[in-house]
């Protein structure tokens, strides 16, 4: 792999998402002066030109959007089902009137044996933009709601398969990778109750295991675990192989090699083994390379300037927690930092206790957001004050990227890691503090009308 | 010598002005057998009370016990009759010497729920509600031709509710006994309020005023029935047990009593206006009075109107949705029907009611598990707030109010007319 290509793939991987829509912001006064402060921000780099902004200059919210993007993908956008959500997923589900909220509480279980459980890692694994952001919103919102536009995708979505002869590549329809999201995230409700035949996530995931790989490490640890699927070693490492010995990009593959190596199920062939071994250790190789370039970063102008953000990160957090009635959320996530780093004797360490205290305040504070915390008009006011500064502080966190990358192929990686994380957690902090601000905007129902009552009372019997 | 009820009657300066109006003070009645405060008790078997009763029982142990409770009504009947007319306790039989009304203040059913904040709150807010009832029980003891009598004549049940921050069961119940317990008037305070108002006829009869003492006519919650769609939305939401009959029955008689002052048995209580000939001399025996009324009337009883209502409908649907809160519809849709007459009976009314509230339900209270105590106050409040609608409606004939339950005037108009009728002749 040439120079470039490898500065490509570490700058594709440092790129930050944010994916609200821009239209979730014009709900309510609040709502609206955090979207208007998004419009009018200046955005880093672009020149104002007599006493105007420069027209051509992107907005804010979609610079911060696109900067997002990158990786996230556009969310997802919801599609008009042919009947009600009930009805759709009652094609795999049974429909008890709590059925929302044993999706939503089911969703969080974890489990043991072959699958054990859905969490955001295995959303890259599925490698198709359009189950991606099918994924990202069910993770945003489990329930009735996703679960019958997922099935919905997988009846209806694109069934045409792409195949690059030259690269002798395949990727798989839209439909077959959604299939595979249908079939994992049956699995995750297997033990809820609700799924109408226990035995269809292995169909699903059997009809795509040739083209979609997270579908073939699945088949394969089914077989391999003996407990979703007839314990079958021939058939699990003919999964696993399928499924891409790729250890960074296929994770729940390469998890499936550690588990055998460490801890195989009894009974599995040594020459199986074997074989995962040797795939294992070419990880192994890559990663050595990789921690010897480590540290060549330190001292970049860049990595400076990097310091500076972050440490203003701090700041931002600390307003923040006080605008959700939350300081001592800050002050609990320092303390903790301060335990994780230990003494922070350089500027290295000084860079990741700034990076490790703004990601576990905006961690707690977004559970703050998550019980539905009530703010006071000057505590809104100061959550937008924090909110700007924190957008303007990301998007120079994003100018600074490639900057950090430039330094050299494996230069200022562990820099450029720190402040991904701190984008990373910078991004679903302020996608949530967008949908907080819409939440706090929302106004409930309100009662029937008295037409409306009376037709209700109208058809029963008694 | 005692002297007789006439004799304290005819000295009594308000006996021919004030049937309906709150009472002064006998001032210079003599006598103690008309009026008697009976005591407090535990509308379940005593066996039952730690477990129907739970936060009750504690409560009242945990102000001071039942000595306080007792002392603390008696004192409020003394103030309103005059301390020389009324006697603390139930007499020995040899003591009375004419027909005496007996006070009595019951507990019948309680429904504690703790609930989670949905504001963040860090602690749980709670709901009580205690069903109570006030029972007024006249006695002739009869000669040796003529057999005793024993007749509840008045029964008023209310409920107290406690709304606010998580306390001790017991300390809610402490507070609900004596002080403005949140939510209206403290149980104490509603007996005195009731002892005071009503104004029983029969202490100031005398014998030129006929048909004078003859109690009112009473409604009874005779029956509650759950349909099965209704039990299977209640089950999936986890609130059957709150929802139950026994809440449903006490609810709506409740909100007969508390909203029309019909008199209305208890639900689930036997105790009505029924004479019971030849009570046994364990009566006087002050701890089964509330047995022996209990027993005695369940078998025969002459209530003038029954209700009987089913709970048709339990929706509960999301309207709304985000990452931390789910907007949802709560619906519920009764029928209640009323029939004049125990042994001649006839329908006169029959609608079906209905109720809507819409609120937020945190998603981290879903993932912790915490709905179903959601959902049980929600619903339990729909269920007193729409029985109190309709016979706030009926009573005041107000169309704006029965039509906020869904009742139309072109349908139900004949019915809300009877009703209303009946509800008034029932009203002391």
């Amino acid at each position: 792999m040439n120079e470039s290509i490898k500065i490509k793939l570490l700058s594709a991987t440092i790129a930050i998402a944010i994916s609200t829509p821009v239209s979730a912001f014009n709900i309510g006064n609040f709502a609206q002066k955090l979207q208007e402060q998004m419009s009018n921000i200046q955005q880093p780099g672009a020149q104002a030109q007599n006493g105007k902004s420069n027209s051509k200059a992107m907005s804010v919210e979609k610079a911060v959007e696109l900067s997002c993007k990158t990786i996230y993908g556009a969310p997802f956008k919801s599609k008009q089902l042919p009947s009600s959500d009930v009805e759709v997923v009652s094609q795999y589900l049974k429909t008890p009137s709590n059925l929302d909220e044993i999706l939503l509480v089911d969703f969080d279980k974890a489990y043991s044996g072959s699958f054990t459980g859905f969490t955001s890692n295995l959303i890259p694994q599925l490698d198709n933009k359009y189950a991606e952001q099918l994924a990202e919103g069910y993770v945003r919102e489990p329930g009735v709601r996703m679960f019958a536009q997922v099935i919905h995708a997988a009846n209806t979505a694109d069934k045409t398969d792409e195949t690059d002869n030259d690269m002798n590549f395949l990727a798989p329809s839209d439909r077959s990778v959604t299939k595979t999201l249908l079939a994992y995230l049956l699995l995750q409700y297997k033990d809820s109750g609700v799924v109408k035949d226990s035995g269809a996530a292995y169909k699903l995931l059997k009809q795509n295991d040739e083209k979609v790989k997270i579908a073939a490490t699945m088949v394969g640890r089914m077989h391999l675990y003996g407990d979703l699927a007839e314990q079958d070693f021939s058939a699990a490492f003919a999964g696993i192989s399928r499924g891409d010995g790729d250890v960074t990009k296929y994770k729940l593959n390469a998890k499936t090699y550690a588990d055998v190596l460490i801890n195989p199920p009894k009974g599995t062939p040594q020459s199986n083994i074997n074989r995962l071994k040797a795939v294992a250790e070419r990880g192994k190789g890559l990663m050595d390379y990789v921690n010897k370039e480590r540290k060549k970063a330190h001292g970049t102008a860049a990595y400076k300037e990097a310091q500076k953000l972050l440490a203003e990160g701090v700041k931002i957090d600390q307003i923040t927690a006080e605008a959700l009635g939350a300081g001592d959320k800050f002050a609990d996530a320092k303390a903790k930092a301060s335990l994780l780093i230990g003494e922070a004797k350089g500027e290295q360490d000084q860079l990741k206790y700034n990076v490790q205290v703004s990601e576990k305040t905006m961690a707690e504070l977004e559970g703050v957001m998550n019980s539905g915390a009530s703010m006071s008009e000057d505590s809104k006011k100061k959550f937008e004050e924090a909110t700007q500064r924190r957008i303007k502080a990301h998007l120079k966190l994003n100018d600074l990227t490639p900057r950090i990358i430039a330094t050299g192929m494996f230069q200022g990686a562990e820099t450029a890691q720190l402040v991904n994380a701190y984008k990373r957690k910078s991004c679903s902090f302020l996608r949530r503090a967008k949908t907080f601000a819409k939440e706090v905007a929302l106004k409930i129902e309100p009662p029937m009308s008295n037409e409306e009552l009376a037709d209700v009372t109208s058809d029963v019997s008694f | 010598m005692m002297i007789n009820r006439r004799e304290f009657l005819s000295k009594s300066a308000l006996a021919l002005t004030s049937f309906f109006l709150p009472l002064e003070k006998l001032a210079n009645a003599a006598s103690k057998d008309e009026v008697i405060w009976s005591g407090v008790y535990y509308g379940v078997p005593t066996p039952d009370v730690p477990r129907l009763l739970n936060a009750v029982s504690q409560g009242i142990e945990a102000s001071g016990g039942l000595s306080v409770l007792q002392k603390k009504c008696f004192g409020l009947l003394a103030s309103t009759y005059g301390a020389e007319n009324v006697v603390n306790g139930v007499l020995e039989k040899q003591e009375v010497e004419t027909s005496s009304l007996y006070f009595m203040l019951t507990f019948d059913f309680e429904q504690f729920l703790d609930v989670p904040d949905i504001a963040g709150g860090a602690s749980d807010k709670m709901l009580g509600i205690v069903f109570n009832s006030i029972k007024v029980v006249q006695l002739s003891l009869g000669d040796e031709d003529v057999r005793g009598r024993f007749k509840v004549k008045y029964t008023i049940p209310f409920y107290t509710k406690f709304i606010g921050d998580r306390v001790p069961h017991k300390t809610a119940v402490k507070n609900m006994l004596y002080d403005s317990a949140g939510s209206g008037l403290s149980i104490v305070d509603y007996y005195a309020n009731k002892i005071n108002g009503l104004g029983f006829k029969e202490i100031f009869c005398t014998e030129d005023m006929e048909g004078c003492g003859q109690a009112p006519l009473n409604f009874r919650v005779s029956k509650v029935n759950i349909q099965k769609k209704a039990v299977l939305a209640l089950e999936e939401l986890g609130i059957s047990k709150y929802l139950s009959e026994s809440f449903i029955g006490n609810s709506l008689a409740s909100a007969l009593s508390m909203k029309t002052s019909a008199i209305t048995s208890p639900f689930g209580s036997t105790y009505a206006f029924s004479s019971y000939d030849g009570f046994p001399s364990i009566f006087f025996e002050r701890d089964k009075v509330a047995a022996i009324t209990d027993a005695a009337l369940s078998a025969e009883n002459d209530d003038a109107y029954e209700l009987e209502v089913t709970l048709i409908k339990v929706i509960r649907k999301k309207t709304q949705s985000s990452k931390t809160r789910r907007g949802y519809k709560r619906i519920l849709v009764f029928g209640v029907k009323a029939f004049d007459g125990y042994w001649d009976r006839k329908q006169i009314f029959k609608a079906a009611i209905a109720i809507d509230a819409s609120g937020w339900v945190p998603t981290s209270l879903i993932k912790k598990g915490r709905v179903k105590e959601l959902e049980a106050k929600a619903f339990s409040e729909l269920t007193i707030t729409v029985f109190e609608k309709l016979f706030d409606g009926v009573v005041n004939l107000s169309w704006d109010t029965l039509g906020s339950i869904g009742m139309k005037k072109d349908k139900t108009e004949k019915m809300v007319t009877d009703l209303r009728v009946a509800i008034s002749k029932s009203v002391p």
